[in-house]
């Protein structure tokens, strides 16, 4: 876990990316203000992880500076219409949501991986994730990450019998809402700024790592 | 080791607090996924209060309220039937977020259409 974080943090440094201008100039072009988040995709067989994503998505986003419409209400005009699965919009224009919710831009996520795994000290929660903003506008991709990550699950206190002891006690209570919390923050890493951040257009010159698998 | 931990900390103290945008949050994420994994009025009950305290603490400390909490609790109380405080929080929305404008209209109508068919 140390060395981890520690080769994780220099990985940070010494890697040189993309601006995130370059990636994603569909952003910077279109300046989507709002976000709808569509019904997941879930390729996994748990259906935890569809909840967790879910609950946990929408903090990032507007703190990156975004309208998230409420998921809560929207998926409730879904369940209307008979949807609930994100395999069931198949089909449906980008343009469509633009009618429906008044929305700019459309994050689609498929859910591939979401493995859990205990080791003697500490564990992760292994994730394999595809989101895309779609302009409602354009139809065009603005923003497309599809990656692998590793959430730590495990403590890390310096003492191995205490760390022993805590991963026990996790295996059994694992709060998996902090780690989904962790991840999403991953996720939306190297997303541009939107209108209510105050980086908005400031960031254009960032350097991001692409996530292409 | 010891200032990564303190890094850590410091991160995840800033997580709890308010965020660089000046979004304050609470524990919505912990009780949204708590009322749809374990779905009971009690739970229920939890995430309806603290969507009461976010736009509360965010008031108190003058920053704008999280996109979507008031349209969310909006609809909270549609379903109890509270239509006059579900309308004040629709229009909340709508104030601070012109972006839910076509949302919120249908919050509206689909509010005032309950009515319609009770008449």
């Amino acid at each position: 876990m140390k060395y981890l974080l520690i080769v994780l943090i220099i990985v940070n440094i010494v890697s040189c990316g993309t601006t995130k201008k370059a990636l994603y100039p569909g952003m910077y072009a279109e300046m989507p203000s709002s976000i709808l988040f569509l019904p997941i995709v879930n390729k996994t067989t748990s259906a935890e992880a569809q909840l967790l994503y879910s609950a946990t998505v929408a903090e990032p986003l507007a703190n990156s500076g975004f309208y998230v419409f409420p998921i809560e209400v929207t998926n409730e005009f879904f369940k209307r219409e008979g949807i609930t699965l994100g395999d069931q919009l198949k089909g449906i224009t980008p343009l469509r949501y633009n009618q429906m919710f008044g929305a700019d831009s459309i994050l689609a996520v498929t859910i591939f991986k979401w493995d859990t795994n205990y080791f003697v000290v500490g564990g992760n929660v292994t994730v394999e994730l595809e989101c895309t903003i779609t302009s409602t506008k354009s139809g065009n991709v603005l923003w497309n990450q599809r990656k692998e990550y590793v959430v730590p699950t495990g403590s890390n206190s310096g003492n191995i019998l205490a760390d022993l002891i805590v991963t026990a006690i996790n295996s059994a209570t694992v709060d998996y809402v902090p780690i989904a919390q962790r991840l999403n923050k991953m996720v939306f890493d190297t997303m541009p700024f939107g209108k209510y951040h105050k980086r908005h257009l400031k960031d254009q010159e960032v350097m991001v790592q692409e996530g292409k698998k | 080791m010891k200032f990564l931990g303190l890094l850590l900390l410091l991160l995840l103290a800033s997580c709890a607090t308010v965020s660089e945008s000046g979004l304050f949050w609470g524990n919505y994420s912990k009780t949204l996924y708590e009322s749809k994994k374990n779905p009971s009025p009690e739970t229920l009950a939890k995430h309806k209060n603290e969507l009461i305290d976010i736009l509360k603490k965010s008031k108190e400390l003058n920053l704008r309220p999280p996109p979507g909490i008031q349209a969310e609790l909006g609809v909270l109380l549609m379903n109890e039937k509270d239509e006059k405080s579900a309308r004040n929080y629709f229009s909340g929305e709508e104030v601070i977020y012109p972006e839910s404008k076509v949302l919120v209209a249908r919050l509206i109508d689909i509010m005032t259409g309950k009515k319609e068919k009770k008449k």
